[in-house]
């Protein structure tokens, strides 16, 4: 069985290479009945054309079963479901669970990566995993300590396993990968460690590795073709990243790559994003003349081929990042209509608070607008070919933290680090052509002060102070509808947090997402109605997922955050660590909260 | 100190405890609060663990939530719980939660609940 699939996959990639994706996954993302890709699909519409559960009888929803992973610490990514099996993976340590969806989700292998523990302070940003992917019989982990394993998805016995990178210096994985015909696709986190982060392709079959496309630094390990790769229309030119460094800060340049990747097997294009630039203060990385320099290629769009890694475009959205803005965010690929005129777009929600629309094959810009009215930073981006600043925002003097300078504080900045919207994958729906958007409602206070770099030692290099945007609603969040093509929001949700959870979108008109708090909603995508909340055993920051079996479809959802609450309070606890320690002093405690995150699995009565 | 601060989330057995001892207040009133069995059962489960298993110490710990429940209202109980949890997550992200002086305040508030509710039930 496998071996004619993987047969089948060579075939069609030498018959019709342009259109093959990886054959296997093209197939089983075609089947709604499945969720093969953390992203629902090469495109990353986060779409079901499931429609068992619509907007008439989503109300009543159930709890159909629910499964413990035994992990603490924040639950992100979702499940996959190939078939009768499902497969789930947890944070660090990341172990990967097979389940038996015939016989009541009865374990069928577990895998329990060995990980030195000291990959766990070198995370920024928790010990989280965005998920495994899944080819040809082979389920791909993605571990925290940058060993990529390639498990055999009957058994759970190891393939193979390469090594990406060293925790040492700060790297680790947590995001997922995507797999295009032969090639296993990994990102790379680290730029709050100066790590020069890249994107590098394993070989699904054997793990060797095939090209790496680092985020900074010289044409040939960048791969940009000076004459070919284009910036906006025109060619990028000889040593395009290179130039826009002073000295050798490229070498611990940052621009993470762990986001969700896209595929376009018609363009045979992959595109993702690239993140901030080490430090987070600008004054430390401003050129040689002590002004602005753009810091090629952090913040950066990247739309690759992924055979040979070599790039076809690229968009810069925030030259010279002066706030910690990231562009890692995920590029859902959509063909829609663009002011009046059909469109392969791309549509990228940006921390910045900026929502992109590009064409996918040229790079051409197409819409830049704020997707949160509190976005202040800037003015906009320009839009007139003929300008020298084409395609660049305009920043306003009063919340630049370079112009303002080092070891001053910079006041109310919208939005803030985190982004209007962090990596939760926002959903887009064929059947209403709209994009459906988790976000955050925060602005910031934040001052830049003179860090020096050790390897494996985080290079931050600001402080901040965040809140609530003021002068609207109070919360840190809203849950937005938003028209790529006027680029417009459509509808949006007050919440009370930042939905932190990845939305999911269905035929059956109907729109999911999660809560912090922990309640599972569902909303009517015309108009953002609440139709059904459910609250979970703790906080969301998974992403929700749908599949079908044996003929009824489950919405299945991860919950899990930091911790149970009730330890912090119980010792006066503020160091996140140590409350993990006070578990252990009270041994039914520990058997309490050792049930971790959870997935509960909904279906119809 | 230690019972003091023990556990968060509350009890079902509380409304007992309340109709079989403050008498004349209403004798079977039900304690005023919205809060889900489950997040009661919660509070009381933790408290219990740290300060002992037996029936002493569950009265003590449903009188514990029930008093939180008449100063907090589910919706403020479930703010500061969230923010607490998501503290927890460490990171970035959720360094901000614990940080903001608004965010504070909620956890505060909780925290104040909980010395009164000791004060009456603990003693």
């Amino acid at each position: 069985m496998r071996k004619s699939a993987l047969i089948g996959a060579l075939l069609a990639t030498v018959v019709a290479a342009p259109a093959m994706a990886n054959s296997d996954v093209a197939k089983l993302t075609a089947d709604p009945n499945n969720w093969a890709m953390q992203t629902g699909d090469y495109f990353n519409h986060r779409y079901s054309k499931l429609d068992q559960i619509n907007k008439g009888n989503v109300g009543s929803l159930k709890v159909a079963w629910s499964f413990s992973t035994g992990v603490l610490r924040g639950h992100e990514g979702s499940p996959l479901v190939i078939g009768d099996v499902m497969y789930l993976h947890t944070p660090f340590p990341n172990l990967v669970y097979a389940l038996d969806l015939n016989n009541e989700g009865k374990i069928l292998w577990k895998y329990s990566p060995k990980q030195d523990p000291s990959v766990i302070p070198v995370m920024c940003c928790d010990t989280v995993n965005r998920g495994l992917a899944y080819a040809e019989g082979i389920i791909i982990l993605n571990q925290a300590d940058t060993n990529v394993v390639a498990l055999d998805a009957k058994t759970g016995k190891e393939l193979w396993k390469a090594t990406n990178g060293d925790p040492k210096k700060g790297e680790t994985h947590t995001g997922t990968t995507l797999i295009v015909k032969n090639n296993v696709l990994v990102g790379m986190s680290g730029a709050e460690f100066g790590v020069r982060c890249h994107v590098t392709s394993y070989d699904l079959k054997t793990g060797k590795r095939l090209w790496r496309a680092y985020s900074m630094g010289p044409d040939s390990e960048i791969l940009v073709d000076p004459k070919k790769t284009t910036n906006l229309g025109k060619p990028v030119g000889k040593d395009s990243s290179l130039k826009t460094w002073t000295g050798d800060q490229w070498k611990i340049g940052g621009g993470s790559s762990w986001g969700w990747f896209s595929y376009d097997a018609d363009l045979n294009l992959f595109y993702y994003g690239t993140g901030n630039p080490s430090t987070w203060n600008p004054v430390q990385r401003a050129g040689p003349d002590g002004k602005p320099i753009d810091q090629l290629y952090t913040m950066t769009i990247f739309a690759r081929n992924p055979d040979t890694g070599m790039a076809k475009w690229v968009y810069q959205m925030t030259p010279f990042d002066e706030w910690d803005y990231d562009g890692i965010n995920e590029m859902i690929l959509a063909d829609i209509d663009v002011k009046g005129k059909k469109r392969k777009a791309l549509v990228h929600f940006d921390r910045n608070g900026l929502a992109y629309t590009m064409d996918r094959a040229t790079g051409e810009l197409l819409v830049a607008e704020k997707y949160d009215p509190a976005v202040n930073w800037t003015t906009g981006v320009e839009f007139d070919k003929s300008s020298p600043r084409y395609g660049r925002p305009y920043v306003v003097a009063k919340y630049s933290t370079f112009q303002n300078g080092e070891d001053v504080n910079s006041q109310g900045i919208c939005p803030a680090a985190l982004g209007s919207k962090d990596q939760q994958p926002a959903a887009f729906s064929p059947k209403t052509g709209i994009f459906y958007v988790p976000t955050n409602h925060v602005c910031m206070d934040y001052e830049p002060f003179k860090v020096s770099y050790t390897a494996g030692q985080p290079y931050v290099g600001a402080t901040l102070a965040m809140f609530p945007a003021p002068n609207s609603h109070g919360g840190t969040g809203n849950f937005i509808a938003w028209d790529a093509g006027k680029g417009k929001i459509v509808w949006s949700k007050p919440e009370k947090f930042s939905v932190w959870s990845g939305a999911l979108a269905t035929a059956g008109d109907v729109v999911f997402y999660g809560t912090l708090e922990g309640y599972l909603k569902a909303v009517d995508p015309a108009n953002g109605k609440e139709l059904f909340k459910h609250k979970t055993p703790s906080g969301i920051i998974g992403n929700v997922m749908t599949y079908s079996h044996k003929g009824k479809q489950y919405v299945g959802i991860f919950s899990g955050v930091g911790g149970w609450a009730g330890i912090g309070l119980a010792a006066g606890l503020t160091d996140p660590s140590a409350g993990l320690g006070a578990v252990g002093n009270y041994a039914g405690l520990s058997e309490y909260t050792a049930l971790g995150g959870v997935l509960t699995v909904f279906s119809l009565p | 100190m230690m019972k003091l601060f023990s556990f968060m989330r509350p009890t079902l057995l509380g409304g007992l405890l309340v109709c079989g001892s403050v008498v004349g207040v209403g004798a079977v009133d039900l304690p005023v609060n919205d809060y889900p069995t489950a997040t009661r059962a919660d509070y009381v489960f933790g408290c219990m663990e740290s300060n002992g298993r037996n029936r002493d110490v569950l009265m003590k710990c449903s009188c514990s939530i029930d008093e939180i429940a008449k100063l907090l209202s589910f919706d403020d109980y479930e703010t500061a719980e969230t923010l607490m949890s998501v503290g927890l997550k460490g990171g970035e992200n959720a360094d901000w939660l614990l940080h903001s002086p608004q965010n504070k305040k909620q956890i505060d508030l909780l925290k104040m609940a909980q010395v009164e509710a000791e004060i009456i039930c603990f003693r």
